[in-house]
């Protein structure tokens, strides 16, 4: 317990002084979002920019805080101001606003998106807080607490906010009360399947064994989906505090992180966090005076998605060919090697250090029964507000895809929720709330929370389609029924895409997918084909316009619809002309354009370009080859 | 500890631990399966074995679900027998299916309407597994209603580049049971799948083909593909076979038991069985038998040489030719030579008809040349003999020149195995070898160095704790090695020594196996000698040498000689004792040289009538006056004695080829033209009867006590000290010349197995007598 009050107090002074900052403080989003947006650009355009003006300032840079579609982010805190962020920021901006803060005391307040002091600071500065943004005002920011807020490596600040009091909480209570408290808080899995935490928790900590470890499954291999990424890359603390907890509820002797090798700025953060901690003495045997031994070894996977299936990770851990193994015996039971494995999912680690602070019951208000606490979500598509966000369970999709994301431009089509695996859901569903049962029960499901919006614009067969494509290449090819299930339903997809569809061919489509629902050896397999038969259930017209009309109402599949101009809304501006590649957009300034079809290779360029929803798809009017096939029948 | 269950309504009670299928099988309840396989642990992924579980809404798969308490189970609901069926269309959208449902399928046979001979499997008509394929019997049982999944075969090439057995991926059904079996069982890791997704294929590392790969050609592999993917090439157009025998392999001293098939009176292959084996056979045992079996080569009948021709003549006129020719011989100048891999029974009326017919002891075997000096010391050190079984459970297993990659392919998997359970192995072998992998140590030996080596050993060994006399003489580096590997002999307890063929044939074998035999004494380990011969230790018990009686008893023991007499109720002269211990297999000018089943090296200078009796025509050196057919190892009945001493059955699995005739029955015919008696027997049974009054053991599948084997033998010394000429090296080319262990009745098995050749493409295959012609000189 001393050894903890030391190293905190050091990184409390540490942290004083920040909040008590006698020199600017700029702030910048570096995570994989911001760096995705330019951010690295702009930090160097900032540290030219003070050397130019002679200005000492800290630069401090962050994880992702949340609102993505603000990226790149950059936040200054003035000497007795508060942090203020402005968002969107380019070179050019950067160097204006850093002219404007540092040298003219302007604060630029229409620039500027939010503040980070009291609500008092409102009327003074003309800015609103950040965390009242309409994006940001309806989420539950707990385990994305530190993210954007602190340096990710830096592990005093992490320490200054509480960081590890969680543990030393369950090192003082002892394994059972630890697990009490997980169970006391009804936590669940947050990696998809939902299951009870502390149950898997009790399973391996009754296995008598001299080896056990605890695994943290960082293989988010969904398309579209960055929850953990942006956890470990903004706060990877909060992760390592949950497998330690973990570690000593279950007494482990070694932990592994299985990150997958395309997140390399998650595996430096966490290389770099866990040399710190054995600096700090948080790792290695007698933790902080404790009679508690514990290491963790980071692991990068190879590029399969099967590897983030418990098993296959444990394969993939072991050395060998990353295939799902047959349950039982469970992981918890017989893991790597043989020996009890708690496998857990980043979040669910991150949540952990909050629930050994204050106490399960306080998890228990958010969410409602038997889906309590909060969730992180990555919120993307066709919503104005993309990013990532934490909402209590419970909330609803429309909630979600309006209150927070700011709903679409075009009219909603879909939200798909659970990555590949998940299902598609219609405007019928927005009310559904957000939780393991009501996801489950509508076709689709929760998973680690992707959640895709779309638009009219969407083909969603084509989306079937796609994440059908994309499992099936990631299909670890052991069971048939995945195996081949997927590559027949890829085949009939393209058949239907293409032009060639027939009505057996829903059928086939039905039949292989309710196969592999049934048969299929992991889960993997078994939740592959919910794109296939949610949009099958919900979007039925659309599979019946491609086989029986040959026309793709979005738009999307080449073959199934021609572009056309609609003379009343075209405005002849001349911009489609501008980006047509062969010439099949004609037209003069100001008189309205035409389109010759025979020339059109489909490249889309006019229909983003315009500006008046000037162009539309229609049915196709190309003579039509019917590629029939040879039927064996009986 | 029993539970309670029920399967279809049936309420049954089974053993806790059980998966549902192994309780569905207990009560006959039967479920298809096909990536299940006896042996191999459940693997779960055909997902043909699925049943309906109350309260689970999916339909597991039966062989890797434990079953619980209060579990209701149903294996064949209409839900069931449609996803069976949704899954078999599935898998064959991949696989040809032609001729599956072909309406024609039954009449095609008879007409032949539809078949096209092409390269490329199109249907189960032009496919080598028609017919015992486990695809057909599935599509058979569970039944195909409708077809209508789009199709999209592979494409691949077929591999043909291995020898032995063909690839076809293209019919592949990923049952995983080939890869499962070479991985876990076989442990040689060279198969596995390679790509993801729906280019999943059976590969090996880096796409090499299987001699790359370091394939033993063990064939396990192929013995457990369901479908045509993994096919014999001498076997791909025999169809089902008719029959099966279990018989013994008469390849090595192992012995491994195995069932041959046949068709149509003609041996088609050779498949596992259990022991020693432990399921798989050498690449010996599984491809070399059809085409050794079969060979066009093989005498059929007898003749006798015309100058430069032969004639064949009745079997009439040979024996009368024999026996003439054998009556004007005086006992001394008569000479036997019987293969060491002859029956007991051969073996026994060979030594019977040369001491009681010819009156003489000029009995050998071509073994004794192979183990030159170290014939004598051989017999001492076969009472430390012990089953091959028994390595998994050894603590610490000293391989000498054993190489484990083709012949002795069964002992690897059992020494991988013991390493595992934490055994120490150690290899001394001159050559990089496949143990060298999986050895704690190996040391290697040059030219020379092994017996010094062995010294060492012998008396570190002898030594225990204090240090021998010399010991600082030895280099440093040497001197670390020895002690490494005598520190895990001294502290076990359970320690096996396997001498392979480079010590067992070495050119100083005697001062070698004596090492080694103190070595043994000084640690209590079990010492097994890999002899490539199968029925060595049976040549010795059977006293096919002047040395021995029958018994092993020594032939200077003048109370067994009598005991001999008596019960052969005939004279014979007592054995003169001048010569035991030479290497010259037959010294004096001889009238008669009857050679059975191999010849003698040096070519022809003498003037002798020799009879040549074997399966295949003499090498050209050797010019035989009269040639006899012998029934070849799958056509006659008989038995072996392996190098533990286990007396193992060899059965007839086809009628003798041609007017071939086991060897007893020949020797039996001469002795009755010559009006001998005492060779009435009718059957080998017979034979057996006799040799059980003279050796107590011999029943089948007893064990023959071999440490009371030499307990009446005389002593016999030979062991000279052998001293490196000062630990210089010297400058004389060393080309080791062994007769290797792929060597069966005089040839090596690549004279009539193809594929044999492939496997040792460094290696000159000639014959002695080769060499003799080119005036090499060989040191073995």
């Amino acid at each position: 317990m001393n050894e903890y009050k030391e190293i905190r107090e050091k990184a409390l002074n540490q942290w004083e002084e920040l909040a008590n900052n006698s020199i600017p403080i700029i702030y910048l989003g570096t995570a994989s979002c911001g760096r995705a947006a330019g951010a690295m650009n702009v930090l160097k355009t900032i540290e030219e920019t003070l050397e130019k003006f002679r200005q000492k300032a800290h630069i401090i840079q962050v994880g992702c805080i949340g609102p993505c579609y603000l990226e790149p982010l950059m936040d200054i805190q003035l000497p007795g101001k508060p942090r203020i962020s402005y968002a969107n920021v380019t070179t050019q901006k950067a160097e204006k606003i850093l002219q404007a803060c540092l040298k003219e005391n302007d604060l630029l307040p229409k620039l500027a998106v939010g503040h980070f002091g009291e609500e008092s600071f409102n009327s003074q500065s003309g800015i609103q807080r950040f965390f009242d943004l309409p994006m940001l005002k309806p989420q539950v920011r707990v385990i994305l607490r530190n993210c954007g807020l602190i340096d990710p490596e830096n592990i005093d600040h992490y320490l200054a906010l509480d960081g590890y009091q969680g543990f030393i909480n369950a090192l003082e209570s002892g394994p059972e009360k630890v697990i009490h408290e997980v169970k006391e808080s009804g936590l669940r899995g947050r990696g998809g399947a939902g299951f009870s935490t502390y149950k898997k928790w009790e399973i391996c900590r009754l296995v008598e064994s001299d080896e056990k470890y605890v695994v943290c499954n960082a293989d988010e291999g969904d398309p579209g989906a960055f929850m953990n990424r942006s956890l470990i890359e903004g706060d990877p603390h909060a992760v390592l505090e949950g497998l330690l907890i973990a570690a000593f509820a279950v007494n482990a002797t070694q932990g592994y992180i299985y990150v997958r090798a395309e997140y390399p700025l998650a595996v430096q953060r966490l290389k770099k966090a866990i040399s710190q901690m054995h600096q700090k003495g948080l790792l290695g045997k007698n933790i902080l005076g404790y009679n508690f031994n514990f290491d963790i070894r980071v692991m990068e996977g190879a590029g399969a998605f099967v590897c983030g299936e418990e098993t296959a990770l444990i394969a993939s851990i072991e050395g060998e060919r990353g295939i799902p193994r047959p349950r039982p015996p469970y992981p918890a039971e017989s893991g790597i090697n043989g020996k009890p494995t708690l496998i857990n999912n980043t979040e669910t680690f991150g949540i952990l250090p909050n629930i050994l602070r204050n106490g399960g019951n306080w998890f228990q208000q958010y969410g409602s029964h038997g889906n309590t606490g909060t969730k992180t979500f990555s919120l993307v598509g066709k919503v104005r507000h993309t990013g990532l966000i934490e909402v209590p369970l419970g909330m609803t999709l429309r909630q979600i895809v309006y209150d927070i994301g700011g709903g679409t431009e075009k009219p909603f089509k879909a939200v798909q929720t659970g990555g590949p695996l998940g299902g598609c859901l219609s405007v019928a569903h927005l009310d559904t709330p957000v939780d393991y049962e009501s996801m489950r029960s509508s076709g689709s499901i929760m998973g680690s929370g992707g959640l895709i919006v779309m638009d009219e614009s969407t083909c969603l067969v084509d989306l079937a389609k796609f994440f059908l494509k994309f499992f099936r290449r990631e299909s670890c090819g052991n069971c048939n029924s995945c195996r081949i299930g997927t590559r027949i339903m890829v085949d009939t997809l393209e058949k239907i895409t293409r032009g060639d569809g027939e009505p057996r061919d829903l059928a086939i489509l039905k039949s292989v997918a309710e196969a592999m629902q049934k048969t299929a050896l992991c889960g993997g397999g078994q939740t592959a084909p919910n794109p296939i038969l949610t949009t099958l259930r919900y979007f039925l017209s659309e599979y019946e316009t491609h086989i029986h009309e040959k026309y793709c109402p979005a738009a999307i599949c080449s073959r199934l619809f021609d572009y056309q101009i609609i003379t009343d809304k075209c405005t002849g501006c001349g911009r489609c002309v501008k980006v047509c590649s062969t010439g099949a957009i004609q037209g003069q300034l100001k008189e309205p354009h035409t389109l010759d079809i025979s020339r059109c290779i489909k490249c889309r360029l006019c229909y983003e370009t315009c500006r008046f929803d000037a162009i539309i798809g229609v049915p196709t009017k190309q003579p039509y080859f019917n590629e029939s096939l040879i039927e064996l029948t009986l | 500890m029993k539970v309670k269950i029920s399967i279809d309504g049936r309420p049954l009670e089974v053993d806790s631990g059980l998966t549902i299928l192994q309780a569905a099988r207990q009560y006959q309840i039967y479920i298809p399966t096909l990536c299940d396989y006896q042996g191999l642990s459940p693997h779960g992924s055909c997902r043909l074995c699925i049943v309906e579980v109350k309260g689970n809404n999916k339909t597991p798969a039966s062989c890797t679900t434990p079953i619980e308490e209060g579990m209701s189970i149903r294996t064949n609901t209409p839900l069931l027998r449609h996803l069976r069926s949704d899954i078999l269309k599935m898998m064959l959208s991949e696989h040809p299916i032609a001729c599956l449902l072909c309406t024609e399928r039954d009449t095609c046979d008879e007409c032949m309407v539809t078949l096209r001979k092409a390269s490329v499997i199109t249907g189960c008509s032009s496919c080598p597994k028609n017919n015992q394929c486990e695809l057909q019997n599935l599509v058979d049982s569970i039944g195909i209603i409708g077809y209508n999944y789009p199709i999209r075969y592979r494409g691949l090439e077929v591999q043909r580049d291995d020898p032995f057995f063909d690839r076809d991926y293209n019919l592949c059904i990923h049952c995983a049971r080939c890869l499962r079996i070479c991985e876990n069982i076989h442990l040689s890791g060279t198969l596995t799948y390679v790509n993801k997704g729906p280019d999943t294929v059976v590969g090996t590392a880096f796409g090499r083909n299987h001699l790359d790969a370091g394939c033993s050609f063990c064939g396990a592999c192929v013995e457990v593909c369901p479908t045509g993917a993994l096919t014999e090439k001498t076997r791909k157009w025999d169809g089902a076979p008719d029959d099966e025998t279990l018989t013994t392999c008469p390849y090595c001293s192992v012995g491994c038991q195995m069932w041959l098939v046949s068709k149509n009176q003609q041996v088609i292959g050779s498949l596992s069985s259990q022991l020693p084996g432990d399921g798989h056979l050498c690449v010996k045992g599984k491809f070399g038998i059809v085409e050794f079996a079969n060979h066009p080569d093989r005498l059929r009948h007898p003749s006798i040489r015309l100058g430069k021709t032969s004639l064949n003549i009745s079997w009439e006129s040979a024996i009368s030719h024999a026996a003439e020719k054998l009556s004007a011989c005086m006992s001394q100048q008569f000479g036997m030579l019987i293969s060491a891999s002859s029956t007991n029974e051969d073996l026994y009326i060979a030594q019977k008809f040369t001491r009681t017919v010819m009156g003489s002891h000029n009995i050998t075997t071509p073994a004794r040349q192979y183990y030159g000096q170290g014939f004598q010391v051989i017999p001492s050190l076969l009472p430390y003999t012990t089953s091959v079984v028994d390595i998994e459970n050894a603590e610490t297993i000293l391989c000498l020149g054993v190489e484990t990659r083709y012949a002795q392919s069964i002992l690897e998997s059992r020494l991988i195995r013991a390493r595992e359970k934490g055994a120490t192995i150690i290899s001394i072998h001159p050559n990089p070898h496949n143990l060298s992998a999986h050895a704690d140590l190996w040391l290697q030996t040059n030219g020379g160095e092994d017996v010094e080596i062995l010294k060492w050993l012998a008396e570190l060994s002898h030594a225990g704790n204090d240090v021998p006399s010399n010991w600082n003489k030895v280099a440093t580096e040497l001197a670390g090695k020895l002690e490494k590997i005598i520190a895990p002999l001294s502290k076990s307890s359970q320690s096996i020594i396997l001498v392979g063929n480079h010590y067992l044939q070495h050119p100083n074998n005697s001062y070698v196996l004596s090492a080694i035999k103190k070595i043994a004494q000084s640690f209590q380990a079990k010492v097994v000698m890999l002899f490539p011969q199968i029925n060595f230790t049976g040549s010795l018990l059977m006293g096919a040498y002047r040395e021995y009686f029958p018994g092993g008893v020594s032939s200077s023991s003048k109370k067994h000689l009598e005991f001999l007499r008596e019960k052969w109720d005939k004279g014979i002269p007592e054995c003169p004792t001048n010569n035991f211990g030479e290497n010259e297999p037959i010294e004096q000018d001889l009238r008669v040289l009857y050679m059975i089943g191999d010849t003698i090296p040096s070519p022809r200078t003498r003037n002798e009538f020799v009879i040549y009796q074997n399966i295949y025509p003499a090498n050209q050196l050797c010019t035989p006056d009269l040639t006899l057919p012998m029934a070849a190892f799958s056509e006659t009945e008989g038995s072996y004695l392996n190098h533990q001493g286990r007396l193992l059955i060899s059965r007839p699995a086809v009628p003798s080829i041609g007017k071939a005739m086991p060897s007893w029955k020949i020797l039996c015919q001469i002795a009755k033209a010559f009006g001998a008696s005492g060779f009435d027997f009718e059957t080998v049974k017979d034979i057996q009867s006799e040799i059980a009054q003279l050796i107590n053991e011999f029943q089948p599948d007893c064990k023959v006590n071999l440490t009371s084997f030499m307990t009446d033998s005389t002593e016999i010394s030979g062991s000279k000290e052998f001293s490196l000429n000062g630990g210089k090296p010297s400058n004389t080319f060393y080309l080791p010349t062994h007769t290797k262990e792929h060597t069966y009745l005089g040839y090596p098995l690549g004279t009539w197995v193809a594929g044999m050749r492939v496997l040792y493409p460094d290696e000159i295959n000639c014959l002695m007598a080769d060499l003799m012609v080119e005036e090499i000189k060989c040191s073995s």
